[in-house]
């Protein structure tokens, strides 16, 4: 059955602008597998909302389970899991107020790009790819590694581009070393300034990929994670 | 820990003529437990377009990537007028991903040692399956020439040659094949939608330096047109390919002239985002010789590209 998009920028734009006037969501724009989505996450959301977490905590709940009820669902495919337009069409057709309730809805940029218009800031796309990402195998191994990490670990994670396509294996193993460096060490001193470590080594990444690649360097994966991390006080 | 900049030398045209390296990419898929079908493809540049994608479907087909790589003359890699130090051994590695598909694939032969000889070697096949469900935009392929042992005792006179272990020395070919069957970089939909013209074309884009061309531009063919059946693949008798080369040039003209009457073509120098609209004009207007200087001559040039 897989998931229905739409494809037509104008149209999600036209839509969402409809939705922050009337605040309704419309169940003829969902199929299925949309509506069993919708149900699981307004349930999450609303137990959540009574818990009173703090904003990353909140984050981080509803992306562990966003990523564990998409991953159980046999039509979501790689081919969704990459489709700005699946996320889009999630965010302003079938879930517009939860994300409103995150990030708050107008015509402004900063409240459409976690919408619509910036694909890799789409609220579901970022709570699905962190997790992604970062799986350690179980929902508990992966709480316990990230309940320390913060919102700006996100941002650096997933709205970091790459040019060769995504390794998924070396995201993991990147991010199972670097959480587990002590959290009073996950920010460096440079130039009397305190900057985030694991920003600093993504954007290594980044540098380094220009002339190495993981797969085939010295020792494979973990031969170039050890590179990534030389120098960095574990 | 900045960016990394790679001084050394590096696989360029000539040293690549030298070594003789020939390298053919080849394509086939299945679906369930049937053997493969080859694919046959076009070449248009540095891109791949399959000439009939109607038997691949990529919901229920794997896809095969194949390449097949020999080469003569490896000593021309070695030394000071190569790449790598006498003493180290190179390898290759076959390279498939795909940026708006966020997918990544890497083969490489572990047995395969290129070392500074002078003889005819055919290498065993390097492939790289892309299971079904997986991309259905464009995948990029690489096939990419690496130091896999360094030298061990390096001369003075090599010392600017770099023997550092995993580095990539150069590539030996380099495409990118479109998976929708028209070298297109922006989606073409088929819908049928009530109104009598043949296609319709979607922009919105706020800074084209950042925003994706895949996202900013949509083609979107009416299969309610009474003329659609010009460029149904489907539909042996009517269709003319050259019918949606002549749409595709005019979309891209449109495009290009409203960037220029908006002023972002002013400039063509700037450091755009991967798979941007200005990254995309720039990739037209210098590999391709683009002319944008005004509607007639972007029109004009645009056709002849699409003639060839």
């Amino acid at each position: 059955m897989g998931y229905k998009v739409e494809s037509s920028l104008s149209k999600v734009k036209k839509h969402y602008e409809e939705y922050c006037e009337n605040k309704k969501v419309y169940e003829n724009y969902f199929d299925d597998n949309y509506k069993n989505l919708r149900e699981f996450l307004v349930e999450k959301n609303n137990e959540y909302i009574s818990s009173n977490l703090a904003e990353y905590d909140y984050d981080l709940m509803l992306a562990l389970d966003l990523y564990e009820f998409l991953e159980s669902q046999k039509d979501f495919t790689h081919i969704f899991r990459s489709s700005v337009e699946f996320w889009r069409y999630l965010s302003v057709y079938v879930i517009p107020d939860i994300v409103e309730k995150r990030w708050g809805c107008g015509p402004e940029e900063k409240y459409e790009n976690h919408f619509y218009k910036k694909g890799v800031r789409v609220y579901p796309f970022t709570l699905y790819w962190y997790i992604y990402l970062t799986w350690c195998g179980s929902r508990i191994k992966t709480y316990e590694m990230l309940k320390d990490a913060s919102d700006d670990e996100i941002l650096n994670l997933v709205e970091r581009p790459s040019r060769i396509g995504i390794n998924v294996d070396l995201m993991r193993a990147f991010n199972k070393r670097f959480f587990a460096i002590p959290k009073n060490k996950r920010k460096i001193l440079v130039n009397g300034k305190r900057i985030s470590l694991y920003r600093v080594l993504l954007k290594k990444n980044t540098g380094k990929l220009l002339i190495y690649r993981p797969e085939f360097y010295p020792n494979g994966l973990e031969g170039y994670v050890d590179m990534l991390f030389e120098g960095v006080d574990e | 820990m900045g960016a990394s900049i790679n001084f050394y030398p590096t696989l360029d045209k000539e040293i690549l003529d030298s070594f003789g390296a020939k390298t053919n990419i080849s394509f086939s898929y299945r679906s369930a437990n049937v053997p493969y079908t080859a694919l046959e493809t076009k070449k248009e540049g540095k891109n791949l377009t399959f000439v009939d994608t109607k038997d691949w479907n990529p919901y229920t087909d794997s896809l095969r990537i194949i390449a097949n790589i020999e080469y003569e003359h490896a000593c021309a890699l070695f030394g000071i007028d190569g790449i790598a130090p006498n003493g180290s051994c190179l390898g290759i590695a076959l390279e498939v991903f795909s940026n708006s598909g966020k997918y990544r694939q890497v083969y490489f032969d572990d047995d395969v040692r290129i070392v500074n000889t002078n003889e005819h070697v055919l290498l065993s096949p390097l492939f790289v399956n892309v299971g079904k469900n997986t991309v259905n935009r464009e995948l990029s392929i690489n096939v990419l020439l690496y130091l896999k042992e360094k030298s061990k005792s390096l001369k003075d006179e090599e010392t600017f040659l770099n023997n550092d272990e995993g580095v990539i020395l150069g590539k030996l070919a380099s495409f990118t094949v479109f998976l929708s069957g028209f070298g297109s970089l922006f989606p073409i939909y088929k819908k049928a939608v009530d109104d009598k013209k043949l296609w319709l074309l979607e922009i919105d884009y706020d800074d084209p330096a950042e925003d994706k061309l895949s996202d900013s531009v949509k083609l979107i063919l009416n299969t309610n047109s009474k003329d659609y059946c010009c460029i149904d693949q489907n539909d042996k008798e009517h269709f003319c390919p050259k019918i949606m080369y002549e749409i595709v040039a005019s979309v891209m003209t449109i495009l290009i002239i409203d960037l220029k009457e908006n002023g972002h073509l002013d400039n063509l120098d700037g450091n755009y985002a991967d798979g941007s609209i200005m990254q995309f004009i720039k990739y037209y207007k210098e590999t391709l010789g683009l002319d944008i200087r005004d509607p007639i001559n972007i029109s004009s040039s645009l056709r002849d590209y699409f003639e060839k």
